[in-house]
């Protein structure tokens, strides 16, 4: 993830205070992808990523003046506003899918694996797929590090800035995470290999 | 290095991020440790999984009609809030003060034009003369003779000029019962007749009196003493009618004469 000069985020900030559409244009493009992937990789959903990038974004124009460039760069800025935004809306459906909100002691992937949904099978078997739902599953504050730290290739510097907590506290909540997924793809693999299905590991560890 | 030292670096040992003299004991530690080995290997894969996942989702974005719909709201935002629309239009003030005010000379220069402005009003207001309330008595007024009310004066006609100063004295007593004078209406004229000394007012016989409330004027004229007697008042066989005198003559709000004094 890039880091641009504050220099230039200040400029385009202060041309869009000032009504430059271009200018808003311009740094929604630069920004929008990551937004968008963050909030789909923390929902799995869509059309929620879609909704919260509009919202992070229809927040910075209308609240441009709270962002202060001494208290972090603007990526994390926005990155704190999707993350509020992700959470608000799992905590509204939380009771809606059960895959919504993981835990630690693994309720979550018990329901992924017990759907009986024999499209959500083949699917699963897709490359990448298990993996996904690995994390989808995991208890949020997992998640959040494992989406910054791996998915967006941050360090654990910036990714507790974002967060708003410690560089030790996302260190240790990386390797719970990690130990956590690497924990249930293993068990995964065993049971397909119960089943002989061995043809599988490779894809669903090599993706 | 042990088995706890070693799950201390295996995050930073998957990530890449271990100096090199933890990763040369790590390694070492994973050659001889087959738990440990089987952990980094475990790690590795996952790290490679995740780095997979990480590209392939580099094509996710958000799709084109989030932007339309921004650009939408960014015109609709910004034409109300220049339209003066109320919170965005705040927002906006706020904006262009901090702009403006950011540094300390735009600060020292807003100080001088306030304390500019506010000495220019404090010499407004000193040199402004003094408003004169509509109903309050000219100066003239107060310093003219009170002309008596006409139902005094009625009772007081004089029959010869000779007599005034009892007369005077008259009018003075009943004066004092009689309803203070009001100040002349807006069809009044009193003028200042402040030279000479004069008698009291005579109301002129045949007047049909004097009703303050219709209005009045006081004229001071040069006449001949003949002219008294169309006025109605005595005049006596001594001395030559062509003397001129000099009267004030009370004016009733038809223009007709009143009352009169004499001027010595």
């Amino acid at each position: 993830m890039t880091d641009p000069n504050a220099g230039g985020e200040t400029e385009l900030l202060r041309k869009i205070r000032a009504g430059d559409e271009e200018a808003f244009i311009r740094l929604y493009r630069e920004r929008q992808a990551s937004i968008y992937r963050f909030a789909l990789q923390m929902s799995g959903s869509p059309s929620l990523a879609e909704d919260v990038t509009q919202e992070v974004f229809l927040t910075l124009m209308r609240e441009a003046r709270k962002f202060d460039p001494r208290r972090g760069p603007l990526a994390a800025y926005l990155y704190g506003i999707a993350r509020n935004l992700v959470a608000d809306h799992l905590r509204q459906t939380r009771w809606e899918s059960g895959l919504a909100q993981g835990d630690e002691e693994g309720e979550g992937w018990a329901r992924l694996k017990a759907s009986g949904d024999p499209l959500a099978d083949m699917t699963r078997r897709e490359a990448g797929e298990a993996l996904r739902q690995a994390i989808l599953v995991l208890p949020r504050h997992y998640r959040e590090v494992v989406v910054l730290c791996e998915l967006h290739e941050m360090d654990c510097a910036r990714a507790a800035k974002i967060l708003g907590c410690a560089v030790g506290t996302v260190r240790s909540r990386l390797c719970r995470a990690r130990g956590l997924l690497a924990k249930r793809l293993g068990a995964q693999e065993k049971e397909l290999a119960g089943e002989g299905v061995q043809d599988l590991k490779a894809t669903r560890w090599a993706l | 290095m042990n088995c706890q030292d070693f799950d201390a670096i295996l995050l930073d040992l998957v990530r890449g991020e271990a100096a090199s003299s933890a990763r040369e004991e790590g390694r070492a530690h994973g050659a001889a440790c087959a738990r440990c080995a089987a952990l980094l290997s475990e790690q590795r894969r996952l790290s490679l999984g995740l780095k997979a996942l990480a590209s392939r989702a580099d094509e996710d974005q958000a799709p084109q009609q989030v932007e339309l719909a921004l650009r939408a709201e960014f015109c609709r935002y910004h034409a109300q809030a220049l339209g003066l629309g109320a919170p965005e239009r705040q927002d906006v003030i706020l904006e262009l003060a901090s702009r403006i005010f950011k540094n300390r000379w735009a600060w020292a220069l807003a100080a001088i034009v306030i304390v500019a402005a506010a000495g220019g009003m404090a010499a407004k207001l000193l040199m402004k003369p003094r408003a004169t309330p509509l109903t309050q008595t000219p100066p003239q007024w107060a310093a003219q003779p009170r002309a008596p009310h006409p139902a005094v004066g009625a009772a007081v006609l004089p029959q010869r000029l000779g007599e005034h100063p009892t007369t005077q004295e008259a009018v003075r007593r009943r004066d004092s019962h009689a309803p203070a004078l009001v100040p002349p209406r807006s069809t009044a004229r009193a003028q200042n007749f402040s030279s000479g000394r004069a008698t009291s007012f005579y109301l002129l016989p045949y007047s049909s009196g004097l009703d303050l409330d219709e209005g009045w004027e006081i004229v001071r004229l040069n006449m001949p003493v003949s002219a008294l007697a169309s006025l109605g008042v005595p005049v006596v066989d001594e001395g030559p009618l062509t003397q001129y005198v000099t009267a004030d003559v009370v004016l009733g709000g038809d223009g007709m004469a009143r009352a009169i004094r004499f001027v010595h």
